[in-house]
């Protein structure tokens, strides 16, 4: 575990990745932060404030993936599991659904505020940072994303920063990919999460398999895995005897054999969880649907996505013919072609706009849409945003609220001399 | 009172010990095996003393509270389970672990789920119901004790979507009690687990823990007496576990002479001890050719090698137990204190 060094002298240093601020930069940190206050309210998003600290269930539910591994998270006095927000989109989906009675749809909100990340494996990347960002809340039009992309171009043409590249995906269109083959969510989520590395192409599917082996992606629901290792835990033992008992059954006929023998066994400690839902998972899982090939399939045709990187028309064209080729749909990517055509990338905007697959996002909950800004005088991303249509629900709104958002690192920006 | 530093009335070394559970009786005894045993004057006092050792002082915490005594500086060694330790340290460099394995108190930190869940046999499967639980807007909350462990142990899995619910205590009853789905809890056996229609997953050990002895470097490091006090206890801890595994065994062997003796003996090298036999005279009234041989045997090895010594000729095999096998010198306190003998 990391841990601050520990001081030598009897002076309290300040803690690594925090920073003070004198008089002349917070002046001029709150000149930027003001213009873009303003560019944001241009476009109708009003501001709010949430609090730096939160309960730590808000940030676990949503951000999931290596987020949830970065918080600076604790217990109070009170014995509350308590973080220090990493992020505003969960905090600010939080208050419209505390709040979605005396809110109408779509929303906008801007923000700007310190955020905190604790990332024990890279400490010099740990601190606090100020975000700035919007999001809108409540429209799945594709004018939403224009406009988001749009508002998130001008943060940086109207701090006069030139030469930045805003990076373009769409996991819509990855997931009509996988749709044809099959996969479960997680080897899906798995497949997302190496996009970067499936950029180099079909050569890569063999090392990343390997991995997916190795996280037990198809471990379990396929015995070929386990008798080559020779060691076959005792679940195996019991799916098999399972995938026997319902061999030559169609799944009507397999699901009811199966929830008689759940409910003879004991169904009474089931939790929150169904019979009838423990049984289709069950059957899912016997009938061999993660299979090694499947999982091979899909990491083949996200790689065939993942090289894809240019010019956003040309690429287009190259996403439709992986789509047809794999017989997916081609709706998201038609989606996708509107919102490029839409976007106004004009002179003025001094930075340019690529369509590359091989992006993912840090957070576990985006869909659709998901972009990244970046400029070659900073090594990490400037800022960054997509489409998370889900994470309402996983926050407990009783319904699916379209929604997105992007925000950037306000000290990036100024280290890059925004002026 | 003979025993106390200088400077604030303590004992030159303070070792904590467990007050509560299965731990508290078999550190005793181990304590006891290590030519140590722990004089407790009252039971309902928290304190005790090493008569063997002149100079320590015991305390007794509970197995949850020896990391953070010895962390604080409240005492200079401790012996607690290895899972406490991993899940209260807060600071490695002031509760490092000396001694990882004291062979006693070992159980496993697992998770379980109900029987009823047919469909989760294996890490795999949980990582991906709480993905589907996630999509459904529900949490997957497993009770356990030792959060800091147990999320860690996802998350470096890729798991990342659970809710933790602290519990202490009886926590087999969780999901039938409905407050949690799953648990995470520590077992010897598994017998409770199974009697509360828990089922373990594959893959789904987080840790396997045993007894250990921790020490805080920077505090015995303040005090030569400390440290001298603290070798001598580390000296007999190990040279108790090391001398455990074996059987001293000694034989009378006729042979013409050491060389005839020892070479049948080693016919079997794996059968000849350590480093190989030591042979020597008896001297007897018929001034017949006798050799005494004596061997450290695994124990396992015992009754093999007791017919080996036969096959060589051997009469009045005896076997006794080892008390301490002691090595050059300690590796533990070298590792962490340097080679000192000199000084």
């Amino acid at each position: 575990m990391y841990r601050q060094p520990s001081q030598a002298t009897k002076i309290i240093s300040r803690l690594q990745g925090m920073n003070d601020l004198s008089e002349e930069s917070w002046r001029s940190k709150l000149e930027l932060q003001n213009r873009l206050a303003q560019l944001l309210s241009g476009f109708g998003y009003s501001l709010l404030e949430t609090p730096v600290l939160e309960s730590t269930e808000l940030f676990l539910r949503k951000s999931g993936g290596e987020m949830a591994s970065q918080l600076y998270s604790f217990i109070d006095s009170g014995s509350n599991a308590v973080s220090l927000r990493p992020e505003f989109t969960s905090p600010i989906m939080r208050h419209y659904l505390e709040n979605s009675s005396s809110i109408s749809l779509p929303a906008r909100w801007q923000y700007c505020g310190p955020v905190f990340r604790f990332d024990a494996s890279h400490p010099e990347a740990s601190g606090q940072f100020t975000q700035v960002g919007g999001e809108l809340i409540g429209s799945s039009e594709v004018t939403a994303d224009v406009e988001l992309l749009n508002l998130a171009m001008a943060v940086p043409t109207k701090l006069g920063l030139g030469g930045w590249s805003l990076r373009l995906a769409d996991l819509d269109i990855l997931n009509s990919l996988l749709d044809p083959v099959g996969v479960s969510d997680r080897a899906r989520s798995f497949i997302i999460q190496s996009m970067p590395k499936l950029s180099e192409g079909r050569s890569a599917v063999a090392k990343i398999l390997e991995e997916g082996r190795h996280l037990h992606l198809v471990g379990g629901t396929n015995g070929a895995i386990n008798a080559t290792n020779g060691n076959p835990g005792n679940g195996d033992s019991e799916d098999a005897a399972l995938r026997q008992a319902v061999q030559g059954l169609d799944d009507t006929q397999a699901r009811s054999v199966l929830l008689g023998l759940l409910k003879w066994n004991s169904a009474d400690q089931l939790g929150q969880r169904t019979p009838e839902e423990v049984v289709e998972r069950l059957l899912h899982k016997i009938r061999g649907t993660d299979s090694e090939d499947k999982l091979r399939q899909g990491l083949e045709l996200a790689s065939d996505l993942a090289v894809i990187n240019g010019e956003p028309k040309q690429a287009l064209e190259s996403v439709k013919k992986a789509l047809s080729s794999a017989g997916a749909n081609q709706n998201a990517a038609n989606r996708l072609a509107e919102i490029i055509g839409l976007m106004s990338n004009g002179s003025d905007t001094k930075g340019q706009v690529v369509l590359d697959f091989g992006l993912v996002r840090g957070l576990a909950y985006y869909n659709g849409v998901i972009f990244e800004v970046s400029h070659p005088d900073q090594s990490g991303p400037l800022g960054g945003g997509g489409r998370y249509d889900t994470l309402s629900r996983a926050l407990g709104g009783s319904d699916a609220v379209p929604a997105l958002g992007f925000a950037y690192n306000l000290d990036s920006l100024i280290t890059l001399g925004a002026s | 009172m003979t025993n106390q530093d200088q400077n604030n009335g303590q004992s030159p070394l303070r070792i904590v010990l467990p007050s509560d559970g299965e731990l508290y009786d078999s550190t005793l005894s181990f304590m006891r095996a290590c030519g140590m045993p722990v004089s407790r004057p009252n039971a309902r006092r928290y304190t005790g003393s090493v008569p063997a050792i002149p100079g320590v002082e015991v305390l007794f915490q509970r197995s949850g509270d020896v990391t953070q005594k010895v962390e604080e500086g409240s005492a200079e060694l401790g012996v607690t389970g290895l899972d406490r330790v991993l899940e209260y340290r807060n600071d490695e460099s002031r509760a490092a672990v000396l001694i990882e394995d004291l062979k006693f108190g070992r159980c496993e930190f697992v998770m379980a789920v109900p029987n009823s869940w047919m469909d989760v046999t294996s890490l795999s499967d949980l990582a991906d119901l709480a993905l589907e639980f996630r999509q459904e807007g529900k949490q997957l909350r497993i009770a356990t004790k030792y959060p800091r462990l147990l999320r860690s142990y996802l998350y470096e899995r890729g798991i990342n979507y659970f809710t933790l619910v602290p519990a202490s205590g009886a926590m087999e009853a969780a999901p039938a009690a409905g407050y949690a789905d799953l648990i995470a809890d520590l077992t010897a056996t598994g017998v409770t687990l199974r009697e509360n229609e828990l089922k373990t997953l594959d893959e789904g050990t987080i840790l396997a823990s045993q007894a250990c002895l921790i020490a805080n470097p920077t505090s015995l490091s303040a005090s030569r007496k400390a440290l001298a006090l603290a070798r001598s206890i580390i000296d007999l801890m190990e040279g108790h576990l090391r001398a455990e595994p074996y059987y001293r065994v000694t034989a009378n062997v006729r042979g013409t002479s050491p060389e005839d003796v020892s070479s049948t003996v080693l016919a079997r090298p794996d059968l000849a001890g350590l480093r190989g036999p030591t042979v020597a005279r008896v001297y007897n009234v018929q001034e017949q050719d006798w050799y005494n041989v004596s061997l450290l045997i695994k124990k396992a090895q015992l009754l093999e090698a007791v017919d080996h010594l036969r096959g060589c000729g051997a009469i009045d095999v005896a076997a006794s137990q080892l008390s301490y096998l002691f090595n050059g010198h300690s590796k533990t306190y070298t590792a962490l204190f340097g080679d000192d003998r000199t000084t």
